[in-house]
């Protein structure tokens, strides 16, 4: 009978003795040291396949962290992209990225926060193609959710937007949040320029429209406050303003009081004011007004060139003056001479929706549904080409184009960023490094044994 | 490194062979793996000599019992254990009971054998076998519990152990 520990020094007896020489120790100095190197190796190679790891991790999961905005330049001439992309609800602010310089294109899509809310917002569309939300101060619904009160300036530099605030009595919530003013994005500096409006229940609001960097809008006064959902309101007209953003003076224009600016354009820095058989083109400067009368009723938005000449209309076939939307309608385009009526002949081809503007002397731009695009048309042959594909999915507004981009050439767009939720980046990326820590611990743990 | 250290290298090996190849011994039961396990346990100590040469033995002793733990779980499914001891000729009493308790402790499962070894023959506290093994205080006391049930089962001669209450 003996202890366990006897018992083991007993059986250790039955161990190999050692030699006493060093040739052994020092070959297995050598093995030692070459052992060394590859281990040395070995973890430069895990390591590199680890960022490796990480990195295509990071490229998957965390597009917005390297999505590169270009910067703000003022100078930067626009370009048509051949198409716009619904982009992810995750997608960066200008608030993130800062100014991304002037736009091609503005249009209505989905933003969610972090934990999944959604709400509409209005993205903006660089000249080189980025896509950024823009974070407009104290924006009003209403410039949320309609194109006519949502403008964009002739350069893409300036968007132009209703601001929501407190009246000075009881507000008047048809349509939404009350009206206070009108404000302006610069798209280079990221400056916001407001103007405020005295108002006792809020702005029934017209429309907005850029002539050049000028702003018209078109507004009443509500004479009363309502709650929400309110069916009906009463509002008192209103001259419509004319506000130049680079000086910062604001004109009214009461000589085109009742104007409708909701189906208004613009030929170069003059406003384009649609009637049924006549277009009218509004010098700036005094607000004096040319009336031309066509030969044809017309339906939407009519289009004159910037050199004031040439007018693309929309021919109301039913005669009944409404606008019939998504309804493919004659094209029909004429000179704006001494003839009256002005003549306008008809543009072959199936027609569009809606009249963007020209692009030359020769070209119109419209709208076209089945699908979503804006077409080039020659107004003389009816010869049309796709100048953009418009995004699959739309939310409102629809998308406003600055002018100058339609006479710009077109590129081959690029999509942005998949941009994936923020919490599923951060379980990814707390997995992926949960997984680089287990294997270096495991690594390390097994540099010892 | 400097010469000195591959001296000290060297003066260790040739002082603590012997020692260490008891204890690798008692680890593998088995001559060929005993000088194998120790060989390369050393092999290994040699990029971290300069910070182990002045106390290198903790170090080397758990460097030791880990890769018998790990040398096992990497052989273990294509090695086929049997209770069969090797013809010999007639043994003799002592021999039988050292044959007895090797066979035992190879039935052990790797760490237990482990833990038996250091705290037993290497004489370790419990805190010493946890930090030699890399595990918990608490897993050293239920795998020393353990083993020495099954040891006791395995070899009803052995007495009641002093030093199991110990450290």
């Amino acid at each position: 009978m003996s202890t366990l520990a006897d018992r083991l020094a007993d059986l250790a007896d039955d161990a190999p003795h050692g030699t006493g020489d060093t040739s052994g120790a020092s070959g297995l100095w050598q093995q030692g040291r070459r052992y060394a190197r590859r281990r040395r190796l070995e973890t430069g190679a895990l390591v590199v396949v680890l960022l490796l790891a990480l990195g295509s991790v990071g490229t998957w999961v965390l597009p917005s962290a390297s999505y590169d905005v270009a910067p703000a330049d003022a100078s930067a001439s626009l370009r048509l992209p051949d198409r716009l992309f619904t982009p992810s609800p995750y997608l960066p602010g200008t608030d993130d990225v800062g100014p991304v310089g002037p736009l091609v294109a503005v249009f209505g899509a989905e933003r969610k926060t972090w934990r999944g809310t959604a709400s509409n917002a209005l993205v903006g569309v660089g000249a080189a193609g980025d896509y950024a939300f823009l974070d407009l101060p104290d924006v009003a619904p209403r410039s949320l959710g309609e194109e006519d009160q949502l403008a964009l300036s002739t350069d893409g530099r300036f968007v132009g937007y209703w601001v929501a605030g407190e009246p000075e009595g009881e507000a008047n919530y048809f349509g939404g949040d009350p009206v206070v003013g009108i404000a302006v994005l610069d798209t280079v500096t990221g400056d916001v320029l407001r103007h405020e409006v005295p108002t006792e229940h809020g702005l029934d609001v017209g429309g907005l429209v850029f002539a050049g960097d000028r702003l018209w809008a078109d507004y009443g006064q509500f004479t009363e406050g309502a709650p929400r959902g309110a069916g009906t309101a009463s509002s008192t007209g209103a001259p419509p303003v004319l506000w130049d953003v680079t000086s910062d003076v604001v004109t009214e224009h009461p000589e085109l009081v009742d104007a409708d600016l909701s189906a208004a354009t613009h030929a170069g820095a003059r406003l384009v004011r649609s009637r049924e058989r006549a277009v009218e083109v509004v010098e700036p400067s005094d607000g004096s007004a040319e009336r031309w009368r066509l030969d044809v009723a017309t339906e939407g938005a009519s289009v004159v060139d910037p050199t004031g000449r040439r007018v693309a209309v929309l021919a109301d076939l039913d005669g009944r003056g409404t606008v019939t939307s998504g309804v493919p309608k004659v094209v029909r385009a004429g000179v704006l001479g001494s003839e009256v009526p002005v003549p306008t002949q008809v543009v072959p081809g199936e027609g569009v929706a809606e009249l963007l503007g020209w692009r030359d002397e020769q070209h119109v731009v419209g709208l076209t549904y089945r699908p979503g695009a804006y077409v080039s048309i020659d107004v003389t042959t009816g010869e049309t080409e796709r100048l953009v594909l418009l995004p699959s999915v739309t939310w409102s507004p629809s998308t406003v184009v600055a002018a100058d981009a339609l006479t710009a050439p077109t590129f081959d767009a690029p999509e942005p960023p998949s941009v994936v939720a923020p919490w599923v980046r951060l379980v990814v990326v707390s997995l992926a490094l949960l997984v680089v820590g287990v294997a270096l611990l495991w690594w390390r743990r097994r540099a010892r044994v | 490194m400097p010469a000195s250290d591959e001296q000290d290298f060297e003066e260790f090996v040739v002082a603590r062979r012997a020692a260490l190849l008891r204890t690798a011994y008692l680890l593998t039961g088995q001559v060929e793996d005993a000088e194998d396990l120790l060989q390369t346990a050393l092999v290994k100590v040699v990029p971290h000599w300069r910070r182990i040469r002045d106390r290198p033995e903790p170090y080397v002793r758990q460097v030791l019992v880990r890769e018998s733990v790990s040398r096992w779980r990497r052989r273990r499914w294509r090695e086929v254990t049997t209770d069969e001891v090797p013809e010999s000729a007639a043994r003799e009493s002592g021999a039988e009971d050292r044959e007895d308790l090797r066979r035992a402790l190879r039935a052990l499962p790797p760490r237990q054998r482990a833990v038996v070894v250091l705290r037993y023959f290497e004489d370790l506290t419990e805190a010493q076998t946890a930090e030699a093994l890399g595990i918990a205080v608490g897993t050293v006391k239920s795998q020393a519990r353990d083993a020495l049930a099954r040891l006791r089962r395995d070899l009803p001669a052995l007495v009641e152990e002093p030093s199991v209450v110990r450290g």
